[in-house]
């Protein structure tokens, strides 16, 4: 059976044509019936759906008889297409041997699609090229198959055309996966290891791990133990997924499946830990992977203050899916009980902000996102800065670090000279430029994450007419001349507005922040004055007018229902409101002051 | 047919809800239009014929007639004949109209009887036929004494059709008459306001209704101004039109009564206070609501339907429920709709119809309010303050928590 199993991964750009494969994958090998299928079927989120982008695909076993005449097994374990989340691609990519790297006919290799590429090819997959959508006007397959010869050392011959939207050339990946991919190496009669390459909660099974057996059997009933934690569980439920549950009684070296032993605590089934069993232990542990660190930080508060535990529980449960979030609790003067989160990017953010409202029904405000500092100070101590509002004093500092990445962008040529302008208005330092083929260049620039972090991708986007892609990693921490920029409504600094921002740019900034909240902060019953301060010096001044007119001219016999359907809109619309003092702020508010329109 | 009928066959606990009032306020509505106003919303018909509104009339009567039986302790003294354009039914259409609703309901002698006009639609001979049937109230819809300002809102009628009107009811002696203005115009100025209200006043009416202009979208005005072809004024020249109407009118012996309207001495317009005090109605018309104990009724907004089904040898009144109140949602509209007035409401008095304790369930808003300076509490009594007015949502929605 071994020798019949393969498993691959798809490394692919975002809307490269990911989810629309996996659709014909699953139709072609029949895992599916025309009467079952959807479009974008292994997309889990509704968020997905509706954004029309995959973070990532649910695992999928296709049974697929070959041109040989040979059934095989082929597991599907996707990697994630969005640069926030990149880290979970050495998750996907340590269980499997073999990965499709998909590729558009008309826009060719984009700057993270090669750097997942070059991860795959460090852990010895086998990489099957797959140029896409050759259906459509631009498509240009050979120059995008000369292109992926030439930047990563493909055979062009071996690049397969295909076009998932029609179907045509799937068999042919189909076959190409069962060729080149290896079966599985692992030894029944070894101990067990498998990895735990995912996971969720499930509120009736307790949390489910998706796993990959490496070596060993797994049964059902059988005692497994966590590596990292020695705990053990029994196996209540093993299972393939093809693509809905389907409970099996064993997993095999090679298979990939989910196993679910009433594990209750959701933090005791940590993704990229081995299983293996109690009765029988491995000597070792599966390398684990890279470690995930939180690039971004930001403050996240329900509205209404009894929701604090709500809040504590929903992200609990998220935190199982998701190994990247971080979160402790952290009080604010303005905002009450609330979380510090921990985020690879603002996407993430911004998922799991709105997962938490529309999952668990809550109403949360984000505040401005941070990266996290390192300030030296005078006493010789280092003090780690994820949340401006603990900014020490002036005098106590000695000198600030900011983190710093290393951004690779590919651009066709004739861009070179705006991406280089934009770098450096980003306070970006060269670093080097490379040819990859006579038309496209690779530009090296370290720049400091804060920079990059809201609207540096929509920028590099506009002003290459959407050519350029952009990959980056964290390089480490540079000094840098930072101040704390505070916001003040009528006269009380609102801690939750607080940041960090470059001294070159705190006018810029500090004008900028106080004319959005004014544009922002609804007309109160008094005035409001807005200000932005670096100390006790005001550098920025904005006014809101008093509120003048709430009413409803007109209420007669014909028109009261309407017209007390108006106010109960109007309450609604008091539930994005925060209350900070006397001052009712959306709740918006505090994440928007980072989108400023340059 | 009846509603409330049906609800006692049903046993919904009609016992806990206080004894039915019999309605003692008709509203009668006459869904007719020259050409529909820029910023009107409310449901009504251009271009019918003759032969239309004779039909509507029937249909109108036969209404009466049927849910009249409903009724037989009604005693009515109000009516308020609102549109649309009531004054285009023919004088003929308006007498066989009151005439069919003398023989349904009692009509008490001191009645308010009033009727919304066009001032283009008044002529002499028409005023007579109104004095004749008993209408012995007219609310005009005057609107701006400006004609570009009349142009804005896509009224049919020019300032002199108002002076005009004004000086016939003063040579009858048709002293009960209302001014309808709007203010918050585009392209208004607060001197042009200035004018409209010295100009209103000069025409010597016995109340004077000051509406805000409300943009619906819904309307041509609301798709104006989504396109960018309209800009509204503002809310600080809005407010300074009010606040300034607000001095002017009370130098000039008019009261204000109710956060929009204002009267000469024992002039408040009776059927409006019956809305505003939260007391039951009958409507009557295509279009037209009705309010009684728990439940509001919309006759569906359908001219045809309407009219086919009253004509109809059994007669059907096609009728929707709107809305049904637990006592909870009956005592806040009573609330929000008794703070409109400046009088305000008694808490003890509501608190004992509604069998609540609404002092101690608003403790918070009642309190917050009377911060804010927005409400006056004496006793058990409390009104908006006149800073409240123009906030009023503000005070109203805490209440509906």
């Amino acid at each position: 059976m071994q020798e019949h199993i393969r498993n691959f991964s798809i490394i692919a750009h975002i809307d490269h044509g990911k989810s629309t494969l996996a659709d014909r994958l699953l139709e072609t090998t029949g895992t599916l019936s025309q009467r079952e299928m959807r479009e974008q079927f292994l997309d889990k989120m509704d968020l997905e759906r509706e954004k029309g982008i995959t973070i990532k695909l649910q695992p999928v076993r296709l049974n697929y008889r070959a041109r040989n005449g040979q059934e095989y097994i082929i597991n599907l374990i996707d990697t994630p297409g969005h640069v926030d989340f990149s880290y979970e691609v050495s998750r996907s990519l340590a269980a499997c041997e073999g990965a499709l790297l998909v590729v558009d006919a008309s826009q060719g290799i984009e700057a993270q699609t090669l750097a997942n590429v070059y991860m795959a090819m460090d852990l010895n997959l086998e990489i099957i090229g797959v140029v896409n959508k050759i259906d459509l006007p631009g498509a240009q397959p050979e120059v995008v198959k000369q292109e992926m010869e030439d930047v990563l050392g493909l055979e062009k011959e071996d690049i397969l055309p295909i076009s998932a939207k029609l179907g045509t050339g799937v068999e042919e990946v189909l076959e190409a996966i069962v060729k080149t991919i290896p079966a599985p190496s692992g030894v029944e009669e070894a101990p067990l290891q498998a990895l735990i390459f995912d996971s969720y909660f499930d509120p009736y099974k307790g949390a489910i791990s998706y796993i990959r057996v490496v070596s060993g059997r797994v049964k059902k009933g059988e005692n497994i133990r966590m590596m990292s934690s020695g705990k053990e569980y029994e196996v209540t439920e093993l299972g393939v997924l093809a693509p809905y549950m389907r409970e099996v009684q064993s997993l095999g070296p090679g298979e990939v499946g989910y196993l679910a032993a009433g594990i209750k605590n959701v933090k005791d089934t940590r993704v990229g830990d081995t299983i293996t069993l109690a009765s029988r232990p491995a000597a070792e542990p599966l390398p684990g992977y890279r470690e995930v660190k939180p690039m971004v930080y930001c403050g996240l508060y329900p509205v209404e203050n009894s929701d604090f535990e709500k809040l504590r529980d929903a992200l609990d449960r998220l935190k199982l899916n998701d190994a990247a979030l971080f979160f402790e609790p952290e009080s604010s003067d303005a905002l009450g009980f609330g979380f510090r989160c921990g985020f690879l990017g603002l996407l993430h953010l911004e998922i799991v902000r709105e997962r938490l409202e529309r999952e668990y029904d809550l109403s949360l405000l984000a505040t401005a996102p941070s990266v996290v500092y390192k300030i030296l100070l005078t006493d010789g101590s280092e003090l780690v800065l994820q949340n401006p509002t603990h900014w020490p004093p002036v005098q106590r500092i000695e000198q600030v670090l900011e983190p710093y990445v290393k951004a690779s962008i590919m651009v066709p040529n004739e861009y070179v000279g705006s991406i280089m302008e934009l770098c450096q208005e980003k306070r970006g330092v060269f670093v080097t430029m490379e040819y990859l083929t006579s038309q496209r260049v690779i530009i090296s620039y370290r720049l400091p994450l804060s920079e990059i972090l809201y609207d540096f991708f929509d920028a590099l986007k506009s002003r290459t007419r959407g050519y350029a892609s952009l990959d980056y990693e964290l390089y480490g921490y540079e000094p840098s001349d930072l101040v704390k920029l505070d916001v003040l409504l009528n006269g009380e600094i609102v801690d939750a507005l607080s940041m960090i921002v470059h001294h070159d740019k705190a006018y810029y900034r500090a004008r900028a922040v106080a004319e959005k909240l004014r544009k922002i902060i609804p007309r109160q019953m008094y005035e409001v004055v807005i200000q932005a301060a670096i100390g006790s010096k005001i550098i920025a001044r904005e006014s809101i007018k008093a509120m003048r007119k709430d009413v409803l001219a007109k209420c007669y016999g014909g028109d009261i229902t309407r017209k007390k359907k108006l106010l109960e809109k109007q309450k609604e619309g008091k539930k994005r409101m925060k209350q900070i003092g006397r001052i009712e702020v959306p709740k918006d508010a505090f994440l928007s002051v980072m989108e400023l329109d340059e | 047919m009846n509603p409330l009928a049906g609800k006692d066959s049903l046993g919904t606990g009609v016992q806990q809800l206080p004894a039915p009032v019999s309605p003692h306020a008709i509203y009668i509505h006459i869904p007719f239009c020259l050409q529909k106003c820029f910023y009107c919303d409310f449901f009504s018909q251009v271009g019918l014929s003759g032969e239309d509104r004779a039909r509507y009339v029937r249909a109108i009567s036969r209404e009466i007639k049927i849910r009249a039986r409903f009724f037989p302790e009604a005693n009515v003294d109000s009516v308020y004949i609102g549109g649309g354009t009531p004054s285009l039914l023919e004088g003929w259409l308006l007498t066989s109209l009151m005439r069919q609703l003398r023989q349904s309901f009692c009509l008490s002698p001191q009645a308010e009887i009033t009727l919304e006009a066009n001032p283009a639609t008044l002529s002499p001979p028409y005023l007579d036929t109104l004095r004749a049937v008993g209408i012995n109230r007219l609310s005009l819809g005057a609107q701006s004494f400006f004609d570009p300002e009349l142009k804005t809102l896509g009224r049919s009628h020019q300032v002199r059709h108002i002076m005009e009107t004004v000086n016939e009811l003063h040579r009858q002696g048709f002293e009960n008459f209302n001014l309808d203005l709007i203010y918050g115009i585009p392209g208004q100025s607060i001197k042009g306001w200035k004018q409209t209200l010295q100009k209103a006043v000069d025409c010597s009416p016995a109340h004077l209704s000051l509406y805000l202009l409300q943009v619906e979208p819904s309307t041509p005005m609301g798709r104006m101004l989504q396109r960018g072809d309209l800009v509204l004024l503002g809310e600080d020249r809005e407010w300074l039109m009010y606040e300034y109407a607000l001095d002017f009118l009370a130098g000039t012996g008019f009261k204000l009564y109710e956060l929009s309207n204002f009267c000469r001495p024992g002039r408040a317009c009776q059927h409006n206070l019956v809305y505003w005090r939260d007391q039951p109605y009958l409507g009557f018309g295509c279009g037209a609501v009705s309010f009684l104990q728990d439940s509001r009724f919309l006759n569906l907004p359908r001219l045809g339907a309407y009219c086919d089904g009253l004509l109809e040898e059994q007669g059907v009144w096609p009728v929707q429920i709107l809305e049904r109140m637990d006592n909870n949602q009956q005592a806040v509209e009573a609330l929000i709709l008794g703070l409109r007035l400046c009088a305000g409401v008694d808490l003890t008095e509501l608190s004992c119809r509604f069998n609540l304790d609404l002092q101690e369930k608003y403790q918070w808003a009642l309190d917050l309010s009377q911060e804010e300076g927005l409400l006056n509490k004496q006793g058990t009594r409390i009104c908006l303050t006149r800073k409240g007015y123009f906030l009023s949502n503000r005070v109203f929605v805490r209440f509906l928590s």
